[in-house]
């Protein structure tokens, strides 16, 4: 190998183990016995497990925020397909317009978004609310959802759908029967960033919250900001597992699909 | 149309319709009548309006003017889902996510055919087109002729009164293409329906059709058996689209003479020709060796160029400067306006 | 031909209406909160421009906003340095690796942003990972969290994918037999990379440069809890002045500049680059 290749080579891998390492320090630190988090730690307990799994504004919050995300992924799907279908079928006044609107949310800072509707919420009443989460987070998610549908649907072959018009299947059967099918993947990829986006989000999330209602997010926010709860090194640890199961999860999906074909 | 046996066939009336779209002009004032049981193609080069025409057949495009009608109903607002009319599409259009046989359930399915009579219906469209053994396959796994035929199985197995086909062939090598040009017209024999084909291939056109309506710049040229636009062109378009042509100036501007090339031949000068051939005189200018003969290019001393294909027992097998006589008998020059 | 190119002042088609539905959402959650911001900045808590000119009269607030941008650039140099040769070694790697190298990028990506935040601080504080290991090796603790190491370090790595991935893209479309072709010309390779690979990645680096500096512009997690008192960016400012002391109109008037900064940078970028693609880039 050329001296340069080796000098690239180890480039990448240090920044591949800034990019990876640090995250998983996470992990042995959080059965640490101490509220010191040291590392390596000198006792170990699953303390702060049970601290998460007793506490129930830990428990509440997390599952506020499944709640939201559920409740969230459900709306941007609805709304950003239909949106897509109209973006890249239809014919509609402003079109250059609509389509900056559709992208703004992920382009304009988050601190500026939560500053917005927060103070509109507080009018409404509806902060520390799920409905106001759900609203704000979907405006959020919904570009993901809106880019991964209309990109499936711009490489659609319509004629597929002239087919089984041809054939007898109304405008209702063919979406249902021949469209939707061959764009699930796209609706599942996006349903996945909605899912993540919202139950992630942490800046609106903080001007949102209060006593009456605190996502996970904000409780963890809260847990590092001022001081240190050790609880949420136990709670980064989960959140971790359920994102590498994920990976794995999609990785040997894509290794049987192979197999397969 | 569930009964079993010979399948109804239907007429297909195209009545004055046009097709604009903002300035362009892509169907112009179409006439056309189809017979129950003809087989009809629709030719014409790229941009003459062929698939347009048949896409208003279809119902997939509405008619800016004019109407359609099958057995003398007038659907032109019906959508294409409630015409029943059987279609191939040009690059098959398969439901990449089914398999073979939910292929071709699909239009029984959106016909309420359920049970053992969908079985028994999927299996016979498959039998026709003999496809049987791959039933359980994804489109994806076959080949570009198999998936051809699905399409046609498709098409026919709700036994549709009249099938309309996009270029079905367009997309398949050469040898393939001549294949299904014969299976599809033997299952036009066998099921008796009206087939209406688009395509630009002008052998293909010649091969399998009843009749042909020629199509360019969104109007129709001629409509007539193989035969008559072949032999009795209507125009010097229609002379110089089906197959190579001879065209040679007449007494009258408005016209020219037409010989087939295979109608034109070679003697030497001087040689004695059959009484009443119309003859010229001309140098070889290029001879081409075609296997199942030659082509031979003549520059007649009158000026302009005559192709000839020849036998290539031609004797003597010409070459290029020998001085020679072109000549064929009267009834082969047909007068064509130009 | 596509009806869906024709454009007009025509009234939505039967597609055409289902873009209403998202539309109105986010004209009610969305733009009519912006719209009533922008209000706030020049009403509250007196009409007038008085936000606006607090701000620029006071070099405490104009030096968070010369911070921001200074930050922003600092990351967006870093992120570049280290992403361009790493999405050039994904490009030259065999699919393993190259799949290792995806992996290495996409699994922060997808790690909660707070949780990775957290790492940092339990690694950069004075009793966390580093200093601990330097301790060993009886070194002096070394200051990283709270100061501007801090921030650089933990925001770089939350911006590395959004980099990567858009340079990656680029890189993948580019024939490297035109490297061939120019080493056949006579080019020394490092010559043939940089007149002609190198130019050809510039709209994926460009892509890049805009995404990571224009997020960048308006972090607020990260440098709240990595950064010092001299590292306030305009993101954190906006929530101090609303948390701490409640100047409704002078936080809005911040999220206006903010918002108009950032508005500016992405219509002059969008005329170079193809603003959905980047989104679709990363996430």
């Amino acid at each position: 190998m050329r001296p340069a290749r080796i000098a690239l080579w180890a480039l990448a891998a240090l920044t591949a183990l800034y990019l990876v390492l640090p995250v998983f320090i996470v992990i042995p630190m959080s059965f640490s016995d101490s509220a010191f988090l040291e590392f390596p730690p000198q006792d170990w307990s699953v303390r702060w497990y049970e601290n998460f799994f007793t506490d129930l504004t830990w428990l509440d919050s997390t599952i506020a925020s499944l709640q939201i995300a559920v409740q969230v992924t459900l709306l941007s799907l609805v709304l950003g397909t239909a949106a897509a279908l109209g973006m890249v079928r239809g014919r509609y006044p402003l079109k250059a317009l609509v389509s900056g609107l559709v992208m703004a949310p992920v382009l304009v800072p988050y601190v500026i978004v939560g500053l917005a509707v927060y103070a509109v919420f507080l009018k409404l009443g509806i902060t520390e609310t799920a409905l106001g989460f759900v609203l704000v987070h979907t405006a959020l998610a919904v570009p993901y959802v809106v880019i991964t549908v209309s990109s499936a649907l711009m490489s659609f072959d319509r004629r597929l759908e002239h087919a089984a018009m041809g054939l007898g299947a109304g405008p209702v059967t063919t979406f249902a029967r021949v469209t939707l099918p061959l764009i699930a993947p796209s609706l599942a990829s996006g349903a996945v960033f909605a899912f993540v986006t919202s139950f992630d989000e942490v800046v609106t999330s903080v001007f949102l919250s209060g006593p009456d209602l605190t996502t996970l997010p904000v409780q963890m926010w809260s847990g590092v900001r001022v001081q240190i709860d050790p609880t949420v090194a136990a709670v980064s640890s989960m959140l971790l597992l359920v994102t590498l199961s994920l990976f794995a999860a999609a990785g040997v999906a894509r290794l049987v699909r192979r197999r397969k074909a | 149309m569930n009964e079993a046996g010979p399948h109804e066939s239907g007429a297909v009336d195209v009545l004055g319709v046009g097709k604009t779209y903002g300035q362009a002009v892509a169907l112009d004032d179409v006439t056309l009548h189809v017979e129950p049981g003809e087989f009809m193609t629709l030719l014409g080069s790229s941009g003459s309006g062929k698939s347009t025409l048949l896409n208003v057949v279809a119902g997939f495009t509405r008619p800016t003017s004019g109407s359609v009608a099958v057995d003398g109903r007038d659907i032109t607002k019906d959508p294409p889902y409630k015409r029943d009319l059987g279609m191939v599409f040009q690059h098959y259009a398969l439901f990449p996510h089914m398999s073979v046989a939910e292929n071709v359930a699909f239009p029984l399915r959106r016909r309420r055919v359920r049970g053992a009579e969908l079985t028994k219906r999927v299996s016979e469209a498959l039998d026709v087109v003999e496809l049987g053994g791959l039933r359980d396959r994804r489109p994806a796994q076959l080949s570009g002729g198999q998936q051809q035929r699905v399409a046609l199985a498709r098409a026919i197995v709700f036994r549709p009164r009249v099938l309309l086909m996009d270029e079905p062939l367009g997309a398949l090598d050469k040898r393939l293409r001549e294949q299904l040009q014969l299976e599809i017209k033997r299952l036009h024999t066998e099921l008796g329906i009206t087939f209406v084909f688009v395509t630009h291939d002008q052998d293909e056109a010649l091969t399998m059709s009843d009749r042909i309506a020629l199509l360019r710049d969104g109007r129709i040229v001629q409509v007539g058996t193989p035969a008559d636009l072949y032999d009795r062109p209507a125009s010097r378009y229609v002379a110089e689209f089906l197959g190579e042509s001879n065209l040679l100036p007449a007494p009258k501007d408005s016209e020219v003479f037409l010989v087939r090339p295979q109608d034109v031949r070679l003697s030497r000068p001087g040689a004695g020709l059959p009484a009443g051939d119309h003859a010229h005189e001309g140098k070889v200018t290029e001879v081409i060796y075609l296997g199942s003969g030659l082509r031979v290019e003549v520059e007649l001393r009158t000026g302009g160029r005559v192709i000839a294909r020849t036998g290539t027992r031609l004797d003597p097998v010409p070459s290029p400067d020998d001085e020679v006589v072109a000549h064929w008998r009267p009834q082969d020059c047909v007068t064509v306006p130009a | 031909m596509t009806a869906g190119a024709v454009t007009g002042r025509r009234l939505p088609d039967g597609w055409g209406v289902l873009v209403l539905p998202l539309v109105a959402f986010l004209l009610v959650v969305f733009v009519y909160p912006l719209v009533s911001m922008l209000a706030r900045s020049v009403s509250d808590p007196e009409p007038g421009l008085g936000n606006y000119a607090a701000f620029f009269d006071s070099p405490v607030y104009t030096n968070v906003l010369v911070n921001t941008f200074v930050i922003a650039g600092l990351v967006t140099l870093v992120t570049l340095l280290l992403g361009f040769p790493y999405a050039y070694l994904m490009t030259l790697a065999t699919p393993f690796w190259r799949g290792v190298l995806m992996a290495a990028v996409l699994v922060p990506f997808w790690t909660s942003l707070l949780v990775r935040t957290f790492a940092w601080v339990l690694i950069l504080r004075d009793t966390g990972v580093v200093n601990d290991v330097l301790g060993a090796f009886g070194g002096q603790p070394v200051p990283l969290l709270r100061n501007l190491a801090g921030v650089l370090i933990g925001m770089v790595q939350v911006m590395l994918p959004f980099a990567v991935l858009p340079i990656y893209a680029t890189m993948r479309g580019i024939d490297r037999r035109l490297l061939q072709a120019a080493e056949g010309l006579g080019a020394r390779p490092a010559f043939a990379f940089w007149r002609v690979y190198a130019p050809l990645t510039l709209p994926g680096v460009a892509a890049a440069t805009l995404l990571v500096f224009v997020s960048s512009l308006g972090f607020y997690v990260t440098p709240a809890l990595l950064g010092g008192p001299k590292n306030v960016m305009i993101g954190e400012l906006i929530v101090q002045q609303l948390s701490g002391v409640l100047r409704w109109g002078f936080a809005s008037a911040l999220a206006v500049i903010l918002l108009v900064v950032t508005g500016v940078l992405l219509l002059l970028a969008a005329r170079v680059v193809d603003l959905r693609r980047m989104i679709g880039g990363g996430r």
